[in-house]
């Protein structure tokens, strides 16, 4: 495999990744929309289950743009087994941190573009966990970070 | 390009152009100018902590993310760098952080926040800018701290 063809390959890997995290944070956050006891969760679920399908819009359009094939989407991801606050809250931050290693190997995409939407990504996955009650890392995506 | 004897790289997706000295590659420049930005960073945290100018126990978790990054940066250095930054001819000693009388202030949360959020807000070009990509992981991750922090501040 050439160095060009490699690279290219690595970028299309690392959006498939991404591009799984997201189905399955879209997939998350709709049961947090529809499970969740109180009007807070519910909704701040669904807004966020609305802002993952615009990520992933614009992963598959960047893998279509390099001539990758989006993975599917699955028929049903991991649910957590109870439905109160705290567990769906926990749930919620795993999801995010999920999208956040998903994110961190975006970041060392060859493609300058790829890397600048990585950084974003991880940025907001970050803070999305914190909302949901997670903690900071001091260096989030890496694992232990 | 070369002119007169120092290289010219353009920062991607930013659109300036930053000089470095020859020898100085483009990775080290931008971590040289990240280490820089950290130390001033923690100045103005210790300042910010002697002067109970907020909650402290945030504060102190911010700072210690710093120093972690810190670290982490000055590791990703190359083995063969000077200790001490090299400095482009002509140009002024740079002030260290410590004795800087911009940082001799004590800055509140908000401004603190402000400083984290165009932080982050710089590191998607600077990953984009160098040829290392696990330094280009690093950076990005540092901005994700630094964008957590933003939000934690916030809040104080």
């Amino acid at each position: 495999m050439s160095e060009g063809s490699e690279a290219a390959g690595d970028a299309v890997s690392a959006l498939a990744e991404a591009l799984r995290a997201e189905n399955a944070a879209v997939y998350a956050y709709e049961f947090v929309g529809g499970s969740a006891g109180d009007e807070d969760r519910r909704s701040h679920g669904l807004a966020l289950a609305s802002e993952h399908k615009v990520t992933r819009a614009e992963l598959r359009e960047a893998m279509l743009d390099r001539e990758g094939s989006p993975p599917a989407v699955e028929p049903t991801y991991p649910l957590p087994s109870g439905r109160d606050g705290e567990t769906l809250d926990d749930f919620a931050v795993g999801v995010e941190n999920t999208c956040a290693r998903a994110a961190l190997w975006l970041t060392a995409a060859d493609d300058t573009d790829l890397r600048t939407t990585g950084a974003r990504l991880l940025q907001e996955a970050t803070v999305r966990a914190l909302e949901w009650g997670g903690e900071l890392d001091s260096l989030p995506g890496f694992e232990g970070g | 390009m070369t002119v007169a004897g120092a290289s010219v790289a353009a920062v991607a997706g930013c659109g300036t152009v930053d000089w470095y000295p020859s020898d100085t590659t483009p990775d080290e420049h931008v971590l040289r100018s990240l280490l820089r930005e950290k130390e001033r960073m923690l100045v103005r945290y210790e300042h910010a902590l002697v002067e109970g100018s907020g909650p402290s126990d945030l504060l102190a978790r911010v700072s210690e993310n710093h120093r972690t990054h810190l670290d982490a940066l000055t590791e990703a250095l190359p083995e063969d760098a000077e200790p001490t930054p090299p400095t482009e001819e002509g140009s002024p000693e740079p002030v260290p952080a410590d004795e800087d009388p911009d940082l001799a202030e004590a800055p509140s949360p908000a401004a603190l926040r402000a400083m984290e959020a165009a932080a982050a807000g710089a590191r998607s070009d600077q990953a984009a800018a160098v040829t290392d990509r696990g330094l280009a992981q690093l950076i990005g991750s540092v901005g994700a701290c630094e964008a957590g922090h933003a939000y934690l501040l916030d809040d104080a």
